[in-house]
């Protein structure tokens, strides 16, 4: 019996060499039983491991201690020799890091919502929260094991690749591109040495390899279930007086000028997000500044706008740009002023300074393309919500040319969303990028002219402004075969 | 699933190293297997890790061809390391070099260095002239009565002018000239701390002096950061005029000391008309701290002082506003000896438009670099990657151009003078504060 039952434990998830790969959701909840199970799980409330650090191959080590507490706080700092201390921090809604070198800084947008999953307690029990699609890959060695490759698609629109071990069922690899204050950076992380620790396996060894350089962490002991101290997780001074400044910055009328709007826009291609912004307008001086930042992933292309401000007149006519994004590797930097019906730009980018200047009309609306969206907001505010007259504008494209732009107002409509039901203006209209090629669009817009959604059909193009929530469709009737034979213990 | 730790710890060190040589020694079997394993190591790294794959087409595996039998040949270590030194020049870069293994001192006892003595004198060649263009004010150079403008025609027994010419014609058409020829000429005033050393100087009425100035322990706190070589980081603030702060530090390293200081020091000024952050004579250190320090100065999220570009990916150079940024006038003093992380500081406030640049030229060394320590125990140390400041231009080849050239003369430093920080402070007299 001993032995039938050893062959049973050598054998989860490993079949015989024609085998079908196992589902990826199989896969996952038999690493979360491998580990310890979901009531060995359930059990731990907190952990606090001490350990080391090292960038292999530099001489630079230090000392790394973690406090984790369900369900979402995390604090960690390191002491590296000849640098001082590392430390960052999540504690339940702001994700922050603190660097001897670099400072502290609030955690914003991807790399916030990474930061927060990481510091999800018990997080491969919250896999289904996690990811909003997992599928198997295929199989491939790691270090010499065989294992599935598990390619799982998180809510926020990134991408994971999972490498478990199809003899024991552990987790040894993962490689996703990770979100940092400098850029998006591949990361491979190889996990061995597990060990239980209050009753469930964790690797007690991490290699992490990225941007050329190699980590390595070991987790020398890990206490479980230990009391953590309440202000372990609470924002240092610094931190707290960076978030007291952004709720100011968020409330200009202490500095004189007016908030005249704002918001947020998410945005699907073919039913996935794609793409997060934000944006605010301040109105001071005559003056409208319309500012925001966001982060789009589109297949392959990944984009980040450092900021887009746009400023104009009291009657929404362009006076100045500014445009700092990364789309790829590719970097683009544009100045761009209005004046005497002329854009001058100034148009940084890895090949060197370049001055442009293009002809404008006095109404174009200054965009980027294809994002952000938000600044389609001056088109709302300047279109007449006159019934059935086409109106002729123009658009001038960030350093590049002005497009005409083609406005016709359809009337009052309601219009339906996952949380409400809102009476919106619904204009239809048409931006020429090319000559014969027209990108149609509809915008539906609240009577203060924000734009609450937009469609472009012909793109598959979705925009909802927070709090006008998307209707999500039902999921297609399943058409998939049986579930393969249920996971033999380890 | 689990991340562990993320931090981009990233390191630009320091311009050429100033270790003393290993005298000529036979090699043993084991010494010779070693360095042939640096060799592989260092040409392997070069093949895999510099950012332009085509080696701004170098046949590199030519190369790889052509300098093995140097390196199997190789009698003594000099020998050896001439070898990996001709590959990496092959690179014609900054930040790709070895490091002899003596550079790395005994830190066992940090309360008496040994062979690492200073006199306190900081100098420039003006001209063809080595010239004393600073003295520490609590220093044996101070005590002795050097004087700022003194040209220095002998240290011990060698003649600067022989040094200057030999090393300033290799160096004749280089920005890396003032950097190489500085610490070139530094090195022959050290000596053993508690011995002095005989030092010539010409005085502002052409008469010789002649001093004998007592080394002492360097200026500074002694600090390790990986394989760089241990070295002194100090960091001063005053005010120098009423209203206008003062910052000077040496190097980029020691952040915990450093950062903090530095911190304090705007913070002490944030009422202050101006700001001078002083950079001459530094020749750079961990690059992180260049974006932490900026943090003070630029109050807008997103910005950058420039871009990484590697093989793999680019990596910005991002600041992070502080809770409180100041928000008057920044002058940073800039010269020929200023490299890498402080030329990155530089170039980078100075494109955003957030500081204007007083003095000379950067040395144009600024690229990105590991230090790796290789199998025979010399350091290795390459770039990582291209470096492209964030007005569209690579400072390596380039440099820092100040927005006013105020360059070290010796008329003005016998008159007590300092041209590049007067220039400065005529900028902030006709600066509004909170206004540039």
């Amino acid at each position: 019996m001993r032995i039938i039952l050893a062959v049973l434990l050598a054998a989860p998830l490993a079949l015989a060499a024609d085998e079908t790969a196992p589902k990826a959701e199989t896969i996952l909840d038999h690493f979360i039983e491998v580990t310890g199970g979901k009531a060995a799980y359930e059990k731990r409330h907190s952990k606090v491991s001490h350990g080391t650090v090292e960038f292999v191959g530099r001489g630079i080590r230090g000392q790394m201690t973690e406090y984790d507490e369900a369900p979402d706080k995390l604090y960690r700092t390191a002491q590296f020799e000849g640098v001082g201390d590392e430390e960052e921090g999540v504690d339940g809604k702001v994700a922050w890091e603190k660097s001897s070198m670099q400072g502290p800084r609030i955690k914003e947008g991807k790399e916030k919502d990474e930061s927060m999953e990481e510091a999800m307690f018990n997080e491969p029990l919250l896999w289904r929260q996690i990811y909003s699609e997992v599928t198997t890959a295929g199989s491939e060695l790691v270090n010499g094991e065989d294992c599935w490759k598990v390619t799982a698609a998180t809510k926020n629109g990134k991408t994971e690749n999972l490498f478990f071990s199809k003899k024991t069922g552990l987790l040894l690899k993962e490689t996703a591109v990770q979100t940092t204050q400098m850029g998006e950076i591949p990361v491979e992380t190889l996990m061995s040495d597990y060990r239980e620790f209050g009753g469930v396996l964790e690797p007690a060894t991490l290699r992490q390899k990225f941007a050329g350089q190699e980590l390595l962490l070991r987790i020398n002991d890990m206490k479980v279930n230990t009391e953590i101290p309440a202000d372990r997780f609470a924002l240092p001074p610094d931190i707290q007086a960076l978030v007291e400044k952004a709720k100011k910055a968020e409330k200009p009328e202490a500095s004189g000028a007016a908030n005249a709007g704002g918001g947020e826009f998410t945005v699907y291609m073919s039913g996935n997000q794609v793409e997060t912004e934000k944006y605010s307008l301040v109105s001071a001086d005559g003056k409208y500044t319309w500012s925001g930042s966001g982060e789009a992933h589109m297949g392959p292309m990944q984009m980040k706008i450092q900021n887009y401000t746009i400023v104009t007149d009291a009657h929404n006519q362009p006076l100045e740009a500014d445009l700092d994004m990364q789309l790829g590797q590719i970097l683009r930097k544009v100045k761009t002023t209005f004046a005497d019906g002329k854009a001058r730009s100034e148009i940084a980018s890895a090949q060197g300074p370049q001055i442009k200047e293009d002809a404008v009309s006095a109404d174009t609306v200054v965009l980027a393309y294809p994002v952000p969206v938000f600044p389609l907001s001056v088109l709302a505010r300047k279109v007449s919500f006159e019934p059935g007259q086409t109106q002729q504008l123009h658009a001038y494209l960030i350093g590049q040319k002005e497009v005409p732009v083609t406005v016709k107002y359809l009337g009052r409509e309601t219009v339906e969303f996952a949380n409400q039901k809102a009476d919106l203006h619904h204009l239809t209209g048409s931006v020429t990028l090319q000559p014969g090629q027209d990108m149609s669009m509809d915008m539906w817009v609240t009577d203060d002219r924000r734009i609450a959604k937009i469609l472009v059909p012909a793109q598959k193009l979705e925009v909802y402004r927070q709090g006008y929530d998307r209707i999500v469709p039902p999921p297609p009737p399943a058409t998939a075969p049986p579930d393969a034979a249920p996971p033999k213990s380890n | 699933m689990r991340r562990g730790i993320l931090a981009c710890v990233l390191c630009l060190a320091l311009g050429p190293g100033s270790g003393a040589q290993n005298p000529a020694a036979g090699l043993s079997p084991q010494e010779r297997r070693l360095n042939q394993q640096s060799f592989e190591y260092v040409w392997t790294t070069i093949r895999d890790k510099f950012w332009d794959p085509a080696f701004g087409g170098l046949n590199w595996q030519a190369v790889h061809d052509e300098l093995k039998p140097k390196m199997d040949a190789a009698q003594t270590m000099p020998e050896a390391r001439a070898v990996l030194t001709e590959m990496l020049g092959r690179l014609k870069l900054t930040h790709f070099e070895i490091i002899p293994s003596d550079a790395y001192s005994d830190l066992d006892d940090v309360t008496a260095p040994r062979g690492d003595g200073e006199t306190g004198i900081d100098l420039r060649v003006i001209g063809d002239k080595a010239v004393v263009n600073d003295v520490d004010p609590d220093s044996p150079a101070a005590n002795a009565s050097v004087r700022r403008g003194w040209e220095i025609e002998r240290a011990d027994k060698t003649e600067l002018s022989r040094t200057i010419a030999k090393a300033g014609q290799a160096y004749q058409h280089s920005s890396l000239r003032g950097l190489v020829l500085r610490q070139a000429l530094l090195g022959r005033l050290q000596g053993n701390i508690g011995e002095p050393i005989e030092i010539v100087f010409r005085d502002g009425a052409g008469k010789t002096v002649v001093k004998q100035v007592p080394e002492a322990r360097p200026r500074g706190t002694l600090t390790k950061f990986g394989f760089l070589p241990a070295a002194y980081v100090w960091i001063e603030s005053r005010r120098v005029a009423p209203g206008v702060g003062y910052i000077r530090f040496n190097m980029f390293l020691d952040p915990a000391h450093v950062m903090k200081e530095f911190g304090d020091a705007v913070e002490a000024c944030m009422s202050c008309r101006g700001l001078i952050v002083d950079l001459r004579g530094n020749p750079g250190g961990i690059g992180a701290m260049a974006m932490g320090m900026a943090g003070w100065f630029v109050d807008r999220d997103g910005e950058r002082l420039g871009t990484l570009y590697m093989r793999d990916g680019t990596l910005n150079f991002t600041i992070n506003p502080r809770p409180e940024v100041y928000s008057g006038a920044l002058a940073i003093l800039v010269d020929s000896t200023s490299a890498s992380t402080a030329e990155i500081f530089a170039g980078g406030l100075k494109d955003l438009k957030r500081a204007r640049i007083f003095g000379e030229r950067t040395a144009a060394a600024a690229l990105p670099s590991a230090i790796e320590m290789l199998p025979n125990g010399d350091g290795f140390q390459y770039a990582l990657a291209n470096y492209i400041s964030e007005g569209g231009k690579a400072l390596e080849g380039s440099g820092v151009e100040p927005d006013v050239e105020a360059p070290w003369t010796r008329e003005a430093l016998l008159a007590g003078r300092d041209p590049a920080l007067e220039a400065a402070l005529d900028w902030i007299e006709s600066v509004k504060k909170g206004t540039q």
